[in-house]
């Protein structure tokens, strides 16, 4: 007798079969069938998170840190809509997701049945694509579908939603094998290269004219995989190189080109070799505009070659002389057989005069530590080392700052959307994803209560997560745009009410310590070197800002250096 | 600011036209018409929509469009 199975076995095989082997899921009504038919998939790792924005966050933490797609399941209506943050997310710094949801029947479309919503709309603008299922014969070439679409190109999430009788009907397990093997209509966008302005010619002519080069390497350097290419590039050009938030570990920060992040809160150092760079390099960047502060005034002294594997965003945000379309990976390649060995000694010796003229170092405060430190601290302790995930906010310009990264995919943190809520979470993932590596999360105390439910699912799977809360006991970034720029009116930014994180992680069964003092760092120490998730509760100063700072929308003669932190608080 | 007709030939499925508006929506543009056919021996539809905007905003939005998987291609013609 023929072999039959239902839609929602079609669903599970078909992720297995494309090599998925964790999801991170939240059941409800409209997914029961997936999760009766998930109950005999003993392949598929199911993480069962306490909210469905956490899977989405998990799934996508998972992607960041392992390079392959983040799964997440959730059910119609409510379950579905509280992914929405999840996804756009992901869509805001290109990360690989698929979002499964399960649907009210076909039959009760449309008529505003207990539990729908139309999710495939609601999610048009913040996914490469998204799918309903009207057929079960349509699901396996669909779900791959999904898969190439969020894994080619620049890589993003698509949703895929699947109404709950087309789960439940059954179709022969042949028909499934045959579409399975098909090959997909899909035909992911051309990667060819190509340029869309300027030539070789021209290109040629401007490495070799450039006295005062600098390189930006963006989230599509790591996301091509190509950091070793860039540091051949950049040891046979001698070049020095600048990184947006998200392209942080693309080159290690301890060597003697990269300079660290741009932009808003990055280094007076790459900034200044940014105003003054005769010729600039994009690669795998967007020209966002906490980066670029004003366009006009952005690199008005240097001409750019813009490398990005997406047409869209060539001239979006900044006019480029030279714009070529491919991967950093080809465009890297491509660098390195168009220039000859150089040296740019005098340049980079004026960086380093600048970078000792303004380091970034830990700052300290009379009453308390400062988030800097502890930064500083867990980055020496952890060997620089660690998979670093932050939240957003201060803590997150800090880590940015402080941490020494040297590796790819070992910095995860919600750039483009600024996403509060999204560490914890993403931490999770990322533990799962590479459950033999330490995982650090900076996160401020305004942050953790969005998602803090998930410290229940890091109790639940075991995962190694040092939960370092930096408590200042205020919304710190909030507060500080308030303090400078509206004359310290704080408006509803005031924390001081917070709950005993201490009491809530007992509650939770997790070890946690409390940081004050330079002498709680011995404890500190132990609980970054521990084989278990720590939730560690640091007190820091109240009232301290991120420096330097480019004001919104300013250029970087107008950088605010900062200067010692007077804690009034 | 131009008029412009820009062509956009799509593999239509559900949500393939608002997928495209949605990219004008987000911006604030109204669109000026809006025309859809069937392409004679073609498995598409060709959508002619009419815009005013900025060239610099035409680019952009016509390589949003450009990337999206029902999009086969897209042209643009001058008012």
């Amino acid at each position: 007798m023929e072999k039959m199975i239902t839609g929602a076995y079609a669903v599970l095989e078909t992720l297995k079969r494309l090599g998925v082997k964790d999801l991170f899921g939240y059941p409800g009504g409209a997914v029961i069938p997936i999760y009766n038919e998930l109950y005999d998939f003993p392949d598929l790792n199911h993480v069962f998170v306490r909210h469905e924005q956490g899977a989405a966050h998990a799934a996508d933490g998972y992607a960041r840190v392992s390079g392959e797609i983040g799964v997440c399941l959730a059910t119609s209506g409510p379950g579905a809509t509280n992914l929405v943050t999840g996804i756009m997310t992901a869509q805001m710094d290109s990360i690989p997701l698929l979002a499964i949801t399960g649907q009210v029947g076909s039959h009760l479309l449309g008529k505003d049945a207990f539990q729908e919503t139309d999710i495939v709309g609601i999610t048009m603008p913040i996914t490469k694509h998204s799918f309903l299922i009207t057929q079960i014969e349509e699901i396996p070439r669909l779900i791959k579908t999904a898969y190439e679409i969020a894994m080619s190109g620049r890589k993003g999430p698509v949703l895929v939603d699947i109404p709950r009788d087309i789960q439940l009907a059954q179709f022969p397990l042949k028909t499934f094998e045959a579409i399975f093997e098909c090959e997909t209509k899909y035909n992911p966008p051309q990667e060819k290269f190509e340029y869309l302005s300027g030539s070789e010619s021209e290109l040629q002519a401007l490495l070799k004219k450039a006295q005062r080069p600098v390189l930006i390497a963006g989230a599509g350097v790591v996301c091509a995989n190509a950091q070793a290419l860039l540091q051949t590039f950049v040891a046979h050009y001698d070049i020095p190189v600048v990184n947006t938030l998200l392209g942080l570990g693309s080159i290690p920060l301890d060597g003697k080109y990269g300079l660290g992040m741009i932009g808003m809160h990055g280094s007076v150092y790459g900034n200044f070799a940014l105003r003054d760079a005769d010729l600039v390099i994009a690669i795998g960047m967007r020209f966002d505009d906490r980066v670029t502060g004003n366009p006009d005034t952005f690199l008005k002294n240097a001409r750019i070659i813009h490398i990005d594997i997406d047409r869209a965003e060539m001239n979006k945000n900044k006019r480029a002389d030279i714009s070529i379309i491919t991967s950093a990976k080809e465009g890297l390649t491509y660098l390195v057989n168009q220039t000859s060995k150089s040296s740019h000694t005098q340049w980079i010796d004026q960086i380093q005069t600048w970078k000792r003229t303004y380091p970034l170092q830990p700052t300290q405060a009379p009453k308390h530590l400062t988030a800097s430190q502890i930064i500083h601290f867990a980055s020496r302790t952890t060997n620089d080392d660690a998979i670093v995930i932050t939240d957003v906010g201060q803590h997150q310009m800090w880590a940015a700052q402080y941490y020494q990264f040297k590796k790819p995919r070992t910095f995860c943190s919600s750039g483009g959307a600024g996403t509060m809520g999204y560490g914890l979470p993403a931490a999770l993932g990322a533990a799962i994803a590479k459950p033999d590596e330490t995982v650090l999360l900076f996160v401020g105390d305004g942050g953790i209560q969005m998602t803090i439910q998930e410290l229940m699912t890091l109790k639940q799977e075991k995962a190694n997560v040092k939960v370092i809360i930096l408590n200042n006991g205020f919304l710190g970034m909030v507060r500080q745009w308030q303090e400078l720029f509206n004359h310290k009116r704080y408006s509803s930014v005031d924390l001081s009410l917070n709950p005993d994180f201490n009491i809530l992680a007992d509650g939770y069964g997790l070890k946690n310590i409390t940081v004050k003092s330079e002498a709680d760092f011995i404890e500190f120490e132990k609980a970054l070197r521990s084989d278990e998730a720590v939730l560690i509760n640091c007190i820091i100063a109240r009232e301290e800002n991120v420096f330097p700072m480019i004001p919104a929308g300013l250029s970087v003669d107008e950088i605010v250096i900062g200067g010692e932190y007077d804690e009034k608080l | 600011m131009k008029s412009y007709k820009i062509k956009v030939l799509v593999d239509s499925h559900a949500g393939t036209v608002a997928r495209i508006l949605s990219l004008f929506a987000r911006r604030g543009i109204s669109l000026e018409s809006i025309n859809s056919v069937d392409e004679h021996d073609s498995p598409y539809i060709a959508m002619l929509l009419g815009v005013n905007i900025e060239e610099d905003q035409l680019d952009v939005i016509c390589h949003q469009i450009e990337r999206l998987y029902d999009t086969v291609s897209v042209s643009v013609e001058n008012i």
